[in-house]
């Protein structure tokens, strides 16, 4: 067994030890943290290469297990963002809780995601396309309340819709034998498939218009929302877009990028209107899933990518400094410990910690964000000047909100509470965050110094007409959550239904009414004649004969009906035995 | 000789699988309306609405598509023919009807209702197509467990225990029959039964496993149409069943199981060159069905439960078309099934209206109730009628196309064709006794009662539609005949 | 072939259908089901090898599998169900609806 395995193996591992785990009384957490971090040094070690294994062979058909372990970037993420979960969960789950199924779950989707990032085969991606569904079905409901039980439905519903659309898509690549992603060439598939594959996508990745599950996914406790909705979960859809660029034709291309565009500026629109944070930050996520999807659309692909990455980053950091807020307003005991409005900043560092992921947000100098997002914004002006019109508008649209919420968590007086466990992982992100953008801004430096100067200005002027926003307050309309999708979804179709009930209802008094009592005359003529003809007959024959033949004939069928089920198999079974000897004999 | 497995014969394959498609896409989104909807009312009358909708989509696509010739389609696995086609428009009118008699109030959960009635029919549209041991056993639980879930939904105490008697039943069978198939499979190296290969194989080694797999197979099929030997689930399962679910599990899985059958009879009787006299085979277990379903029921109390024996007797004379195993006998069994279908729903239909209303559930509960509602009376007679199979109903045409196909048939010796056609109208003679006893209640017994009278509703005016089919199938039985004798048998 | 493999099957399948008419308790009969089934699937898979180049005979033993889960699924539910009414999965004592 080569070493490589084991960074996809320990994860499973761990996660099946803890669900057999034979005392109930035990530091799951420690467990699963220390495995993490196992293999999360394990990458440090192991040379990039491929794993190759044979899962099903039967008959001229084969189904590797095929495996690349070349970006250990990635790699290194997924562990990394996946132990900083862990290690948040540990301080902000309840001990009444069952830690147990809740860091096997954490487990088992690290396991998962780091299958779907790795594997180079279609129908493997599936696979841990669907178990890194179900984890996160399961863990969206971990919380066993009704509404986080209908967000996890709702979830597993949407994504299902995806899910059934990416496997009729890989079948049809299949029979053009393109299962495997490292050998694709361009332009072989029809557009078909790959729309069928991109509905997956929107569906997982939480595109317009299959993205009201993502805001509904937030009823789970906050670090799993961190966790699905970083670096993880959600980038599950970019990462099979990002395989199949080669494939992309103009049709598809156009296709994706149009969804993407629109997602970025919709998910930018929506996040300015909620007060309640994790919604905000799910808004934002779909905004920026929606930057990347364009990108990959009109081409600059690796500039999304490396978005992807430092979105990962930074927003799996603004979650968890959003679960302190929500941490330190439900201690403080607020009815609406989500709402941004009745924040009180505990700590000196968390405004840092805050500041710097949001600036990465934005795009900021010296943060991540700016490397990537500055990247995207060269690359489309390259690639197709019309369709960074949307970039263009989406940045002051996210430095609005951005700025909005910034207003009330930032500006406020600061108590200056001890520093809390919970904020460790948040700063550490925000660490990264710069850290990278040391260490790449003499590699990966972006050019286009007209861009930049252009892009800063208005994320500035973005900023500050967020800050004179927030002080401007208004009552939540419907079309704010989800645009009135889940309006849609929950009305306006019952009223259709019912409008279309009410019409046959009304055909039926109408006309079918009338029918009925023409009808009713005539019936009671010929009730009167035919009563006296069974009158007469019936009274002859039935009388006389059927009860001599009912207590004859009566015992000889009585004798299996004994009503228990077993009696009528074994006379039935009996039966057929009989049959059979007597077939044999004669 | 297998074909090659290639996506490009999937997707041809699906042009001609729409009606299936539309029934699948309907159970979808009534499962999604009952997610969606919450409040009863309501769900019920989007469910139904969906419900009959696609129903009646299914039945036009099957129509307009109408197959003129035999079509096999995924690998084998599918055979579309006029007859499966004949056979899916008689389940779909099933269901339609099915849905016309079901009630508000008794339907706990609507949206599962009306997805589990819809998977039954869509599993019998598959399973009267399917060609493949694979597809048919697929097919057969997605009739089957369907089924048990609606007997489990149906009633308090009586349903959950209809429920488990049926399920234990069904799936012992099912699994007795999968080990035939699995030892089929060993005899013929092939699961596609109307295979050439499947023939040949069998032609050429007579094995003694092959028959015992063949015997476990048509064991299986007992089971679905509820013939003697395996029919001792029906009387419990009927009786604790709503009137509208008693109906529906006495047509649509029966002709869907007796559809296939037929199939699975012609392919083992290999033409006539089997060694095992699958006809006669066939003759005494419909002589035994029809005796026992005959026997069983003069005792009956229960309205219901003596429509249970009565569809064992009915399975058996569905049998008896079996017997010639010729093209004539086919097409009695094809008039037969689709008179069966009206004649069994005309009935239940009023027994159904008149459980609702009057609280009627033993046959004694029905005296005097004639002045309840005359037409209904008269609509329960007429089904009756049709099913002793007397004129003036289509009933008495039906038993009149099987017993002179059976009469011109070549397939058992004439001394066992005499004795099956006179033991068949003596069990005609039998059925009199109990089929009559419903309306000897309703008219002559207690004639002071005055009942309260029916209101009159969309059941009644469809019970009334049935019975007037039967009178017409009685007078122009050449409307369905000249229909069916276009369609012809492939194997 | 070897006949070792068939006479096993033959053994599982009678198990099975003795384990269906004598044990007490439903869910051992549901068990009772899944030998019968487990005995056509090792038939299945077993004469496959007769003909290495199909593989019909293990396409038609994952269906049962598929099948076998789906009948255990519904099957439990039922017990259920009547475990709420009867306070008891003895088939023997579910016996209101009857001939008497």
């Amino acid at each position: 067994m080569e070493v490589n395995g084991l960074i996809l193996l320990l994860p499973l591992a761990a996660s099946i030890l803890m669900v057999t785990f034979p005392v109930n009384r035990f530091p799951f957490g420690g467990l699963a943290l220390s495995v993490t971090l196992a293999a999360f040094l394990l990458t440090w070690v192991v040379d990039p290469g491929s794993l190759q294994a044979n899962w099903l062979q039967s008959g001229n058909f084969n189904l590797p297990l095929l495996f690349s372990i070349h970006d250990l970037r990635l790699i290194r993420l997924i562990i990394g963002i996946s132990g900083l979960v862990q290690f948040y969960s540990l301080f902000y789950l309840s001990s009444s809780a069952n830690h147990r199924s809740y860091f096997s779950l954490l487990c088992f989707f690290t396991f998962a995601m780091l299958g779907l990032a790795t594997s180079t085969h279609l129908l493997v991606t599936f696979v841990f396309w669907e178990l890194v569904g179900y984890t996160s079905y399961r863990l969206i409901g971990f919380d066993t309340t009704t509404s986080s039980t209908s967000a996890a439905l709702k979830a597993l519903l949407i994504n299902k819709v995806g899910d059934v659309c990416f496997l009729i898509g890989i079948l049809m690549l299949a029979s053009t034998g393109l299962l495997s992603t490292s050998n694709l060439a361009p332009g072989s598939a029809g557009t078909l498939p790959l729309l069928l594959i991109f509905v997956g996508v929107v569906a997982k990745s939480a595109q317009a218009p299959l993205f009201p599950w993502l805001t509904a996914a937030m009823a789970g406790p906050t670090p799993v929302s961190a966790l699905l909705h970083s670096a993880t979960m959600v980038a599950a859809g970019v990462l099979v877009l990002l395989r199949l660029v080669p494939l992309l034709n103009d049709t598809v291309s156009t296709v994706i990028s149009f969804t993407g565009g629109v997602t970025l500026l919709l998910g930018g629109l929506l996040a300015i209107f909620s007060y309640d944070i994790k919604r905000i930050l799910a808004y934002s996520t779909i905004s920026q899933l929606g930057l990347m999807v364009l990108a990959i659309g009109t081409g600059a692909h690796a500039s999304g990518y490396l978005h992807l990455q430092t979105h990962a980053i930074f927003k799996a950091g603004l979650f968890l400094c959003a679960g302190v807020f929500i941490h330190h307003g439900v201690i403080s005991g607020h009815a609406n410990p989500n709402d941004i409005r009745h924040f009180s900043n505990p700590n000196g560092w968390l405004k840092w910690s805050w500041v710097i992921l949001s600036g990465s947000l934005v795009g900021l100098p010296l943060t991540a964000g700016f490397l990537s997002k500055e990247a995207i914004l060269h690359d489309m002006m390259t690639f197709s000047a019309s369709l960074s019109l949307f970039v263009w508008a989406s940045i002051p649209l996210t430095a609005l909100y951005v700025g909005r919420v910034s207003y009330f968590l930032v500006v406020k007086k600061t108590e200056s509470s001890p520093l809390h466990a919970l904020l460790l992982p948040a700063l550490l992100l925000s660490l990264v965050s710069v850290t990278w953008f040391v260490a790449a801004i003499t590699t990966e430096a972006p050019t286009g110094w007209v861009s930049i100067i252009i892009s800063q200005t208005l994320v500035i002027a973005g900023l500050f007409a967020g800050f004179r926003l927030a002080r401007i307050s208004f009552a939540e309309k419907s079309w704010h959550t989800n645009l009135g999708l889940d309006g849609l979804y929950d009305k306006k179709m019952p009223q259709l239904a019912t409008a279309w009930g009410r019409a046959g209802i009304a055909v039926d008094r109408q006309i079918i009414d009338r029918l009925v009592h023409a009808w009713a005359y005539i019936t009671v003529l010929f009730a009167h004649l035919t009563s006296w003809f069974d009158r007469a007959i019936v009274d002859l024959t039935l009388v006389g004969g059927s009860a001599w033949v009912v207590r004859f004939t009566g015992q000889i069928v009585r004798v299996p009906m004994s009503g228990k089920v077993q009696g009528y198999l074994l006379w039935a079974l009996f039966s057929l035995f009989l049959f059979l000897v007597l077939w044999l004999l004669l | 000789m297998q074909e090659a497995y290639s996506i490009s014969e999937v997707k041809g394959g699906l042009a001609y699988l729409l009606p299936e498609l539309t029934l699948t896409a309907g159970i979808l989104l009534i499962i999604i309306a009952g997610i969606i909807w919450h409040n009863k009312s309501r769900l019920w009358e989007i469910s139904i609405t969906l419900f009959v909708i696609t129903v009646l989509m299914a039945g036009v696509l099957i129509v307009y598509d109408w197959p003129q010739n035999s079509i096999r389609l995924f690998f084998g696995f599918i055979q579309q023919t006029d007859f499966a086609a004949y056979f899916k428009l008689l389940v779909l009118t099933g269901c339609a009807l099915t849905a016309g008699m079901s009630r508000k109030k008794s339907v706990e959960h609507p949206a599962e209702y009306f997805t589990l009635v819809l998977s039954v029919a869509l599993g019998s549209t598959l399973f009267i197509t399917s060609n493949h041991a694979v597809m048919f056993l697929l097919s057969l639980e997605l009739i089957s467990l369907p089924s048990y879930m609606l007997t489990a939904l149906g009633r308090g105490k009586g349903g959950a225990e209809a429920g488990l008697k049926y399920f234990l039943f069904g799936s012992t069978v099912t699994a007795v029959m999968i080990f035939g198939w699995s030892l089929l499979y060993s005899a013929t190296g092939t699961f596609d039964f109307t295979s050439s290969a499947f023939i040949d194989q069998l032609t050429q080694n007579a094995e003694p496993t092959a028959y015992l797999a063949s015997a476990l197979i048509i064991a299986g099929l007992l089971f679905k149409v509820s013939a003697v030997p395996f029919h001792l689930w029906a009387p419990d399962t009927y009786q604790a069943a709503s009137a509208a679910i008693a109906a529906f599990f006495s047509t649509v899985p029966k002709l869907a199981g007796l559809a296939v059958l037929a199939k699975i009879l012609l392919a083992f009787h290999l033409f006539g060159q089997s060694p095992v006299p699958f006809a006669a085979i066939v003759g005494v277990l419909s002589m035994a069905s029809i005796t026992l379903g005959n026997v069983g029921a003069l005792r009956q109390k229960h309205a219901k439960r003596l429509m249970a024996y009565s569809s064992i007797a009915q399975a058996g004379f569905l049998l008896l078309a079996l017997v010639p195993f010729d093209q004539s006998g086919l097409h009695a069994l094809q008039f037969y099934s689709a008179v069966y279908l009206v004649m069994n729903f005309a009935t239940f239909y009023v027994i159904g209206q008149f459980e609702h209303h009057q609280n009627v559930q033993t046959v004694e509960d029905f005296s005097g109730q004639a002045g309840a509602s005359w037409a209904l009376a008269l609509v329960i007679t007429t089904g009756l009628i049709a099913l002793i199979g007397l004129p003036p109903t289509g009933g008495f045409m039906a038993k009149l196309f099987l017993f002179s196909s059976l009469w011109s048939s070549t397939s058992v010796s004439p001394t066992l064709r005499l004795v099956f056609l006179i033991l068949g109208l003596l069990n005609t003679v039998v059925a009199l006794f109990y089929y009559l006893k419903i309306p000897y209640y309703l008219f002559v017994k207690n004639r002071q009662n005055t009942p309260n009278r029916l209101p009159w509703e969309l059941q009644g005016v469809l019970s009334v539609l049935l019975a007037l089919a039967l009178l017409v199938a009685f007078v122009l039985p050449g409307l369905l005949m000249g229909w069916i004798n276009k369609t012809t048998f492939v194997l | 072939m070897s006949p070792v493999l068939l006479y096993l099957s033959f053994l599982l399948f009678a198990l099975g259908v003795l384990v269906v008419l004598t044990k007490r308790d439903a869910i051992v009969v549901l068990l009772g089901i899944e030998l019968i089934l487990s005995a056509a699937i090792l038939n299945a898979i077993h004469f496959n090898q007769q003909f290495p180049d199909r593989m019909d005979g293990q396409l038609f033993a994952l269906f049962i599998i598929v099948i076998a889960v789906c009948e255990a699924v519904v099957g439990m539910s039922i017990i259920i169900r009547v475990y709420r009414y009867y306070h008891t999965a003895v088939p023997d004592q579910i016996n209101e609806l009857n001939e008497r």
